[in-house]
């Protein structure tokens, strides 16, 4: 199972991508833990992940999350699917990017 | 457009960057934040204790309900700096390398705090008798007054403590000691030299006219903070900032908000506490008004072009965004907006973009000034409170109405650029198919 951890500002607009990631998952059938979290909170959450997405207004984050989280995969969500609150196309996303 | 667009990334956003990540405002923000949830339960009982229905206050005045619901405001909100030291000095101690033993870091801190409030107190009790204490704490300095120190001192003695970490300037126990233990013992040091400072920092200010630093903190920074605060050009200095960072896909609040709260936090629980004693409230300006009438429905103040794009936009994409952003816009969530309109570099909606809050924010400004609107209670709203509802709480019915008030101006100041966007993807659209 995997787990899929995403990263806001306050973990607030991401967890409505988050709801919208868990239809599509089980749509699909795939197994996984999605749950979004604020950034502050990364110490916590981030090493138990499987892949850390970053929310497009924290990406500026994204250096100091790969220096604090080296072994892991870190992306930033493309700025479109995260707007439309696309939950398939970013899960598809994270399936190319586990190599799936 | 296209200069001004590269002007800004070599500028603008590094220093957005650098703030936003910078441990000090880290510190402050991620202190503030852990408050809220004492501030949330002080705002309650100050809003039960000063809900302006007659008969309502009868009955708690007769009943004694009101002194003790006033209890539960002096304890949250008339002390929130003993809070926030604590919580300041843990959360600056935990970006140091003294982050194992973040939470003695937070205790010391608040010991420095307390260190430097003298005993010894003269004063009328709560039934009205004149006292003096020798072995009391005047707790006017564990309230807003106080919060400066507690800003000042959560940034400054972490600091000093952590240079014996890093040093290795600590005691040190044999292995086999569990960490728990051996992390006490490691404070001792640090703790015990920064108490022999602020001894002597007591001291040489109880020779001064101050008497006590948080008189000399408060007596220093008050007023010209104050000026600077009182001021709607600092307010709409932020906001703009906020929006413009937003508009190059930034989280603009993160930024602001440390400043939002060093400057803005004090007059608001100034506010919070008038309410609770039922005293005319002194501020106008506060963090409150960020929520409440700025950034109605969030950053960009996006309501109005949510509704325009879900019931009048002709193109699929502004129909289809519209739909999935206009419910958390009225909770005050925008990214949707900001991302799928987009907001984001799309120089047609940048001037509503920035234009929609700071018109909002005036408009309320004067309406509070010539007394159409009520002065805010200083209620710490959470980004997620339901608008409408928001100014209920903030500020009563009026507060309520004149929300829906600026959706509508919202609305006109974003129609015509709207309206050329929506115009724009429908012959794309049209082309596509």
């Amino acid at each position: 199972m995997k787990n899929i951890v995403l990263f806001c500002a306050a973990g607030m607009s991401t967890s409505l991508l988050v709801k919208k990631m868990e239809k599509a998952a089980e749509q699909e059938g795939f197994e996984c833990k999605i749950a979004a979290h604020s950034l502050n909170e990364l110490k916590t959450y981030g090493p138990d992940a499987d892949i850390v997405l970053l929310g497009p207004q924290v990406r500026y984050n994204l250096d100091k999350v790969k220096t604090e989280l080296p072994e892991k995969l870190v992306v930033v969500i493309d700025m479109k699917q995260y707007g439309m609150m696309d939950g398939k196309g970013v899960l598809e996303m994270v399936h190319k990017t586990l190599g799936e | 457009m296209e200069k001004f667009q590269r002007i800004m990334e070599r500028s603008l956003i590094p220093v957005a960057t650098k703030l936003a990540s910078n441990k000090y405002l880290k510190a402050v923000s991620g202190g503030f934040s852990a408050l809220l949830v004492i501030v949330m339960v002080g705002a309650i009982a100050s809003l039960l204790a000063g809900l302006n229905i007659p008969a309502y206050q009868a009955i708690l005045i007769s009943t004694g309900l009101k002194g003790m619901i006033g209890w539960i405001s002096t304890y949250t909100t008339g002390m929130i700096a003993l809070y926030a030291v604590f919580l300041i000095g843990k959360s600056l101690a935990d970006q140091l390398e003294c982050k194992d033993q973040s939470i003695i870091v937070g205790i010391t801190t608040l010991l420095m705090f307390l260190l430097t409030i003298p005993t010894g107190v003269t004063g009328v009790t709560e039934e009205g008798v004149k006292v003096v204490t020798a072995s009391a704490i005047k707790i006017t300095y564990f309230g807003a007054p106080g919060l400066f120190t507690a800003i000042i001192l959560g940034l400054i003695v972490p600091n000093i403590y952590n240079v014996f970490v890093k040093k290795n300037i600590v005691i040190k126990m044999p292995e086999g000691v569990p960490p728990q233990i051996a992390n006490g013992f490691s404070g001792i040091l640090p703790c015990a030299f920064l108490a022999m400072v602020f001894i002597i920092i007591r001291w040489g200010v109880s020779l001064t006219s101050w008497g006590t630093l948080n008189d000399m903190i408060y007596g220093v920074l008050r007023a010209p903070l104050g000026t600077f605060t009182e001021s709607p050009f600092t307010f709409m200095l932020l906001l703009i900032v906020c929006n413009l960072l937003w508009w190059f896909g930034i989280h603009g609040g993160m930024v602001v908000m440390p400043f939002l709260s060093i400057l803005y936090m004090t007059p608001a629980l100034e506010n919070l506490d008038a309410l609770a004693n039922g005293v005319a409230m002194p501020n106008l300006l506060m963090n409150t008004w960020w929520f409440v009438f700025a950034q109605v429905g969030g950053s960009g103040g996006i309501i109005g072009l949510t509704i325009l794009m879900t019931f009048f936009a002709k193109s699929e994409r502004f129909k289809a965004v519209g739909k999935i952003a206009i419910l958390p816009s009225l909770c005050g969530i925008s990214e949707p907006i900001v991302f799928g309109a987009p907001l984001v570099l799309n120089v047609m909606l940048l001037i509503p973009m920035i234009l929609a809050p700071l018109v909002a924010f005036l408009l309320s400004y004067f309406m509070t000034v010539i007394g159409v609107l009520p002065y805010l209670n200083g209620i710490q709203l959470s980004t997620g409170t339901p608008i409408v509802f928001a100014g209920i709480l903030a500020g009563g019915w009026r507060a309520g109405l004149w929300q829906l008030v600026i959706v509508v101006i919202q609305f006109f100041i974003y129609l015509p650029f709207s309206k050329i966007c929506d115009k724009q993807i429908l012959d794309e659209e049209a082309l596509e198919s």
